[in-house]
């Protein structure tokens, strides 16, 4: 072998080795750029999930606000009619039978009655600003204020009230609404003790029942319930009265039972602790 | 004490209700009436120089609150009966009005008969009361002492007798059960209750002092 041909193969192997490395610099640049662009790739598209993460937040938080004023609507909404319902049905029947007696008078008039029909009638709306100040389910304090106007009427009958109200704990469903129920189904029973018992004393007693149930019992000394706890038969609590109480006693998670107080009538509610 | 001379002053500016305390007067014909304002400007001015031993307050007059009237009632005449004039007997604006130095309230709407005896019931040393008032006093009480008005370096506290009456008030109990309860006079019961209305006015009294001290008007 000729030294010059040593030579020649040296170069080829060495200039081949060269090439060589400049292919795999190449492809490691390569890749190394494309790598770069795959993490920026990730990054923007990153950004763009964040943007889309936050534009859905920014959507849902919306939905959420729209969802809690129309609660908030729909709650208010609840609370009007029910006022409209309670004065249409308290207030303002009394305003017009007040209004239909002095208009048919023809003349023949007493301005003692009218005075007591607008007494009532004030009488009524003070009932309804009462079932609106805060009493946080404080069933003592609920029937106190309803003494204060039905106490008066009850004194009228000759009736004396046995008061043997205890302090007991605060009940969950007396919310102005109950309030106001509970109200209406007092005043139904000492209105019904009035026209029909011929009682000369009522009781009214509160106490803590067992798995923090509370009891309200109102009882009177009259003729008895006879046939009035009988569905379907007549009687002072008979009818609609008696359906009343009770529709407005599960209204506010109460249990109601009428029984014989011998001689006179009971009535006991039974809230639960539980009613929300 | 029905033969005991009388003096009324009226702020009221419905003419209904002065000719109503007029016809009253006629059932205590040693009673006087006398003063009469029916806008706060003009009570303002001659009220607190009346010599009244009992002043009717309407808290809803044309130009202003009743409630400042009695304020200025309060320090130019605190020997005077001031009695609130309220058409709902709402408790929320009552514990103001007592706050402000009233000393007992009357419905309006309530008969001469009922106005009489709410004016003797004050004159006697007793005060009106509803559960819900009671309820709102017991709360009033037991507050921290930042948010009572203007805080004061003693704070009023309710005696334990005191408690013990504003509890059974809030439970429905009228004075005469509240007294057989606890064994005490019905007149006890109501000078408790009174006592209770000058410590939450007592606040405002010294308030209106240190202002009127302050501007150089004491």
């Amino acid at each position: 072998m000729t030294p010059g041909l040593g030579w020649h193969i040296g170069g080829y192997w060495i200039l081949s080795l060269g090439a060589g490395l400049l292919a795999l610099l190449a492809v490691f640049i390569w890749l190394l750029l494309r790598s770069n662009r795959s993490v920026q790739e990730v990054r923007r598209l990153n950004a763009t999930q964040a943007g889309r993460i936050a534009e859905r937040e920014a959507e849902l938080l919306k939905v959420f606000e729209k969802l809690k004023a129309a609660e908030q609507q729909r709650l208010l909404e609840a609370e009007r009619r029910r006022m409209m319902r309670d004065m249409h049905d308290g207030l303002g029947s009394q305003l017009v039978q007040t209004l239909n007696l002095v208009r048919n008078s023809r003349g023949e008039l007493q301005s003692t009655q009218v005075a007591a029909m607008i007494q009532q009638a004030l009488e009524e709306l003070r009932l309804m600003l009462d079932s609106l100040e805060p009493m946080d389910g404080d069933l003592p304090a609920i029937l106190g204020t309803l003494r204060q106007r039905v106490g008066p009427s009850l004194e009228a009958a000759g009736i004396e009230l046995d008061w043997r109200v205890e302090e007991t704990a605060p009940i969950a469903g007396l919310d102005a609404r109950g309030v106001m129920h509970l109200f209406r189904c007092v005043q139904e029973i000492l209105a019904n003790v009035v026209k029909h018992s011929r009682a000369r004393h009522v009781r009214v007693r509160t106490w803590d029942g067992e798995a923090g149930c509370v009891h309200l019992a109102i009882e009177d000394d009259g003729q008895g319930a006879g046939s009035a706890l009988v569905p379907g038969r007549s009687g002072p609590l008979a009818g609609r009265g008696l359906n009343n109480i009770r529709n407005r006693a599960a209204q506010i998670g109460a249990t109601v039972c009428f029984y014989d107080a011998a001689p006179g009538l009971g009535v006991e509610f039974s809230f639960s602790a539980r009613f929300q | 004490m029905p033969n005991e001379f009388i003096r009324i002053y009226l702020i009221e500016d419905d003419p209904t209700i002065l000719r109503f305390v007029e016809q009253t007067l006629l059932v205590r014909p040693q009673w006087r009436l006398v003063g009469h304002s029916d806008s706060l400007a003009h009570a303002r001015l001659l009220a607190p120089h009346s010599l009244a031993d009992v002043f009717l307050v309407d808290l809803g007059l044309p130009d202003g609150r009743g409630e400042d009237i009695l304020r200025s009632l309060a320090i130019a005449r605190p020997d005077a009966e001031l009695l609130v004039f309220t058409v709902f007997g709402d408790e929320s604006r009552l514990l103001e009005a007592l706050q402000c130095g009233a000393t007992g309230y009357v419905l309006k709407g309530c008969t001469s008969t009922e106005l009489i005896a709410a004016i003797e019931q004050v004159r006697e040393g007793g005060a009106p009361i509803s559960p819900l008032l009671a309820r709102m006093l017991l709360k009033q009480f037991r507050r921290p002492e930042a948010s009572w008005p203007e805080a004061c370096d003693d704070r009023p506290a309710l005696s334990e007798r005191e408690t013990d009456v504003l509890k059974l008030v809030a439970q429905g109990y009228v004075n005469k059960e509240i007294a057989t309860k606890l064994e005490i006079g019905v007149a006890t019961v109501s000078t408790h209750i009174k006592n209770l209305y000058r410590k939450l006015a007592v606040h405002t009294r010294v308030q209106v002092v240190k202002v009127a001290q302050e501007r150089g008007l004491l």
